[in-house]
């Protein structure tokens, strides 16, 4: 039976204040941030370390500050791998909203400073979006997904995250958020989420309209590695959209790449068809890059049998490591 | 038919395992849900959320706030389930 290996990068709301730390202690990083700060134009090493939780709440800082942790631990991660490259390891890559700036840069779409780059103005636009018309977020766990999907459309809301394992995040109005959690579907609980405003709707229309020309316009290469996208969990070697093939290795297009990108800012987060499309493509192992743990979770309710490694500090490298070599379907082939 | 407390036990340690991906038996009744197993308000509400599905039994969010051990969530369920 082939193996095959996925590499996954968290969204929002997994950052923890001092998440940096432990990585700092680890050679090159100081200056890799260095140098993803000057990319973000924020200070990422004093937002990783001494910021609070508050603070790095903030989409405007909380976006560059995971693509930083994601990026820094995926390269700390290759470099005790025996491979010269993502390509020559990652079968498949994915990422969660922000996320999938992560795994474009894994994929080699963009280089890290430029995927830090690129999401500080993502963040920006964003942040300024949410600041100009109150919205907001709720998770809604448990019920039956059905039961959920209508009483969420109900209450005039959308499901902004879709992530498979019963857990779906409802987006819009705050008086709307307020009545779902009034009359929630039955064995299911609506739990308000700390963020600026209903991201994935068309409350971000505006930061839509003001990310496309910039995304777009954003140096790119074709994916090396098959690349999975938010909005049905589909390979950009299968989306072809704007018809620009499948790209230099077949495994899609840059322009395709940064346009959903931009479009994603308004559309749902489809994790559970990226999920789907994991299992389809058999993957046996998955890791999930700094800050990790919530898309472990995910995978262990959806993905039954996968092994997994959440990556949170360079502690967990060497099981990281290991997981990747046994699963790799790249890796160690005929000597 | 009502579970015994120890079967409590090893039902709620199955889900937080699942959602913590916890070994279950690290998941014992002295422990605390946020002190000792690391566990936030989100994942928390998650654990009740499927309890309350698993043990078919009502836990109201005001009561889920003086749960904070394991032992607590188990005594709490198995009474709960009367």
């Amino acid at each position: 039976m082939g193996t095959v290996l996925a590499v996954v990068c968290p969204g929002q709301g997994s950052q923890t204040p001092g998440m940096f730390a432990p990585w700092l202690e680890v050679a090159g990083v100081a200056e890799q941030l260095d140098r993803l700060s000057h990319a973000a134009g924020t200070d990422l090493t004093a937002h990783g370390t001494t910021s609070d939780a508050e603070t790095i709440r903030d989409t405007a800082v909380a976006q560059p500050l995971l693509v930083a942790a994601s990026l820094v631990s995926f390269r700390a991660l290759l470099a005790g791998v025996d491979a010269a490259t993502a390509a020559d390891v990652v079968d498949v890559t994915a990422g969660h909203s922000v996320g999938e700036l992560s795994a474009a840069a894994v994929a080699g779409v963009l280089t890290d400073d430029d995927a830090v780059g690129l999401v500080s103005h993502r963040a920006r636009f964003m942040a300024e979006a949410a600041a100009a018309t109150p919205s907001g977020m709720a998770a809604v766990v448990g019920g039956d997904p059905d039961e959920v999907a209508a009483a969420i459309e109900a209450a005039g809301l959308w499901p902004a995250n879709v992530n498979g394992g019963g857990q779906v995040v409802a987006a819009g109005a705050p008086e709307n958020l307020e009545r779902l959690a009034a009359n929630p579907p039955a064995r299911a609980r609506v739990i308000p989420l700390q963020v600026a405003g209903a991201f994935h709707t068309r409350f971000m229309d505006s930061a839509r309209d003001a990310f496309t020309p910039v995304a777009t316009g954003w140096t790119a290469q074709d994916p090396s590695l098959t690349l999975l996208s938010n909005a049905d969990g589909a390979s950009y070697a299968t989306i072809g959209a704007t018809g620009s093939g499948t790209g230099a290795t077949g495994h899609g297009s840059a322009a395709d790449v940064l346009s959903r990108l931009a479009a994603q800012v308004v559309a749902p987060v489809r994790w559970d068809l990226c999920q789907a499309t994991l299992l389809e493509l058999g993957v046996t192992g998955l890791v999930e890059l700094a800050p990790a743990g919530v898309l472990t979770g995910l995978a262990r309710r959806t993905l039954k049998g996968v092994e997994t490694v959440a990556v949170k500090t360079p502690e967990d490298l060497d099981a990281a490591r290991d997981l990747v070599a046994r699963h790799s379907s790249r890796a160690g082939t005929a000597a | 038919m009502a579970a015994t407390e120890q079967e409590v036990l090893a039902g709620l340690a199955e889900i937080v395992s699942e959602e913590t991906g916890l070994p279950t038996d690290a998941v014992l009744p002295e422990k605390s849900f946020t002190d000792d197993l690391d566990i936030d308000s989100l994942s928390m509400m998650t654990i009740v959320t499927h309890a309350e599905d698993k043990f078919d039994v009502r836990i109201p969010d005001d009561d889920v706030k003086n749960l904070q051990t394991v032992g607590d969530a188990v005594s709490y369920i198995t009474k709960a389930q009367g």
